[in-house]
C-alpha cells in the first residue's frame, strides 16, 4: 500500500477499489472489508492511518498462508468455477459491463483450457465472443 | 431517500489497451460499459442500453467515431447523450469536425487520468443539474404537461376514429409502449417521450381516404398501396420540429410498420436500423389490435396473442423487446382492465 500513497487521491481510491475486487473474488473476506473501508474513506489517506497498517498486516498474513501451501496446488485451481459464477459473468458480458474484466481474473489459471480462452477473450474485451463460448460451455454442462 | 445509482459511461475504442486504461480510471466512480467498435456500440444502444455519457474513439476499423456520432444525433432517443471524442488525432480540423457533429468535448491520447476524470465529471455534473431542472420545471408546469398529453391523445383518437378503432386503443397501446420502455431500463425522460408519442403513431391515417380505410371487404393491391402511405403521411403531418417529443412522434409514425426482418413498410429497413421507439410501438400496437374486438374480427385471447408475438420474434418484432414485454403479464392485464372498451 505504500507506493500508491504517493499518488493522487483518485489513484489511491482506484487502488483501494481494485484491491477490494481482487480480494472479494479470491474470498479474502477481511481484506475485502478493509479495502472497502479504505475506498470509502476520505482521500488522500494518511500513511499513519491505522487502516493502512491493518491492510498491510492482512496482506502479509495472507502472503504467509499462500507461501505455506503445497506448490502443486495453485490457488486458482482450488477454486471451483461453478456454473453460477459463469452465469453471473455471462450476464455482465451481455451487458458490456466493464467489471467483467476484473471478474474474469478467476478464470486465469483454470484447469479447463476453454475457460482460460474465455479469460483471454475478456482481457481483449471481446465480450460477445467470450459470452458465446460461456453459453456453449454451460450448454455442454447441462447436456 | 432514493438510492444513488452511478451514471453509466460507455467507452468505445478498438484497442483493448485503451479500453482497459479508460475503464480503470472511471470504474471506481461510474458504471462503465465497453465496446470494441462502432457497430457494437450502436447495437448495444439500439437494444435499449442507453448510457449517460460516451467516450468515443474516432479511428475505428468498422465504423468511424464520427459516423457513430452522426447516427446517434439523428435519433431523438439518443441525440442528447453527451459524447466526448477520445483520439490520437489532435490537429485543429479534427477537433472542429467532432465538435461540429455535436460532441461536447475532446480528449487526446495518450490520456491523463486526472484530465479524463475531470472532463467526465464536468459532463456528468451538467447532466445531473439538467435532470434536476427538468424535474422542477415539470412539477411547476404540471397543468401544461397534462394539457399537452390530452391534446396528443385527442389527435391520436382523431386518426383512430377514421379506422373504426375506439379511443381506448390509444390508451392501452401507449401504456404497453411505456411498460416496455420502462422494463428495458430507459430513463424517465425517454420513457415519457415514447409514452407521449405512441398515441400519434397512426396520425397519417387522417390523410387516408375513408373508402379505403373503412372498406368492408379485402383490399386490392392498389388500396394496400394507399394504406402503406400512412406512416410517411403521418411523418409529414407531424413535420420536422426542434421538439424532442415531436421528433420522436415523427420517428414512431414513420417506423411503426417496419418489421425486424426488413419486410415492413414504408422503407423496408431491418433490425436495429429501425429506431427503438418504432420497434417498441410496433409490439404495443399489434398486441392491442390482436386482443381487441374489431368490426371484422373477435378479440383474440391473451394466450393466442402471446403465441403470435413469440412466433414473430426476429420476424415482425425485436425478439428481446417481445421477451421483456411478455415477462410482465400482470402489468399487461392491469392495463387491459384499466382501459376496457
Amino acid at each position: 500500500m505504500n507506493q500508491p500513497l504517493n499518488g493522487s487521491a483518485d489513484s489511491q481510491k482506484r487502488l483501494c477499489h481494485t484491491l477490494k475486487s481482487v480480494a472479494a473474488m479470491l474470498g479474502m473476506t477481511y481484506l475485502t472489508q478493509l479495502s472497502r473501508e479504505a475506498e470509502l474513506s476520505v482521500h488522500p489517506i494518511s500513511r499513519e492511518n491505522p487502516l493502512i497498517e491493518n491492510i498491510d498486516n492482512e496482506i502479509e498474513r495472507l502472503g504467509l498462508l499462500i507461501n505455506a501451501m503445497p506448490e502443486e496446488a495453485s490457488v486458482a485451481d482450488s477454486v471451483l468455477i461453478s456454473s453460477a459464477i459463469l452465469d453471473k459473468l455471462l450476464l455482465k458480458l451481455r451487458n458490456a459491463d466493464a467489471t467483467a474484466y476484473d471478474d474474469a481474473t478467476i478464470l486465469q489459471n483454470a484447469s479447463d483450457k476453454e475457460l482460460v480462452h474465455v479469460y483471454e477473450l475478456i482481457q481483449r474485451f471481446e465480450f460477445d465472443e467470450a459470452a458465446r463460448l460461456i453459453e456453449h460451455l454451460l450448454h455442454k454442462e447441462n447436456t | 431517500m432514493i438510492p444513488y445509482t452511478p451514471e453509466t459511461v460507455l467507452i468505445v475504442d478498438d484497442s483493448p489497451e485503451n479500453l482497459m486504461v479508460l475503464s480503470e480510471i472511471l470504474k471506481p466512480f461510474y458504471k462503465v460499459k465497453v465496446a470494441t467498435g462502432g457497430a457494437k456500440a450502436l447495437n448495444l444502444i439500439a437494444s435499449g442500453d442507453i448510457p449517460d455519457l460516451i467516450l468515443l474513439d474516432i479511428m475505428m476499423p468498422d465504423i468511424s467515431g464520427y459516423d457513430v456520432c452522426k447516427k446517434l444525433k439523428n435519433d431523438p432517443m439518443t441525440r442528447n447523450i453527451p459524447i466526448i471524442f477520445v483520439t490520437a488525432l489532435s490537429d485543429y480540423t479534427n477537433e472542429e469536425e467532432g465538435l461540429h457533429l455535436g460532441a461536447v468535448d475532446y480528449i487526446t491520447k495518450p490520456v491523463n487520468s486526472s484530465i479524463v476524470l475531470a472532463r467526465v465529471n464536468t459532463q456528468i455534473t451538467l447532466l445531473r443539474n439538467q435532470h434536476n431542472l427538468e424535474q422542477k420545471l415539470q412539477e411547476r408546469t404540471e397543468e401544461i404537461v397534462l394539457t399537452r398529453m390530452e391534446v396528443i391523445r385527442q389527435l391520436g383518437r382523431a386518426a383512430e376514429f377514421k379506422d373504426n378503432e375506439t379511443g381506448t386503443h390509444i390508451l392501452r397501446m401507449s401504456a404497453y409502449a411505456k411498460l416496455i420502455a420502462q422494463k428495458i431500463g430507459l430513463d424517465n425522460a425517454r420513457t415519457e417521450l415514447i409514452y407521449l408519442s405512441a398515441p400519434m403513431h397512426d396520425i397519417g391515417k387522417i390523410g387516408t381516404p375513408d373508402a379505403v380505410l373503412q372498406k368492408p371487404g379485402p383490399l386490392t393491391p392498389e388500396e394496400w398501396e394507399v394504406i402503406r402511405k400512412h406512416p410517411k403521411q403521418g411523418a409529414d403531418i407531424i413535420g420536422n420540429h426542434h421538439s424532442l417529443l415531436l421528433q420522436t412522434a415523427r420517428v414512431v409514425s414513420l417506423t411503426h410498420h417496419e418489421r425486424f426482418d426488413g419486410t415492413g413498410y414504408p422503407n423496408g429497413i431491418k433490425g436495429y436500423d429501425i429506431p427503438l421507439a418504432g420497434r417498441i410501438v410496433a409490439i404495443a400496437d399489434v398486441f392491442d389490435a390482436l386482443t381487441s374486438k374489431r368490426p371484422y374480427k373477435d378479440a383474440w385471447s391473451i394466450e393466442r396473442a402471446v403465441e403470435y408475438l413469440l412466433a414473430q420474434k426476429g420476424k415482425h418484432f425485436d425478439g428481446e423487446l417481445v421477451d421483456t414485454f411478455l415477462q410482465h403479464m400482470d402489468e399487461i392485464q392491469a392495463i387491459m382492465m384499466q382501459f376496457k372498451d
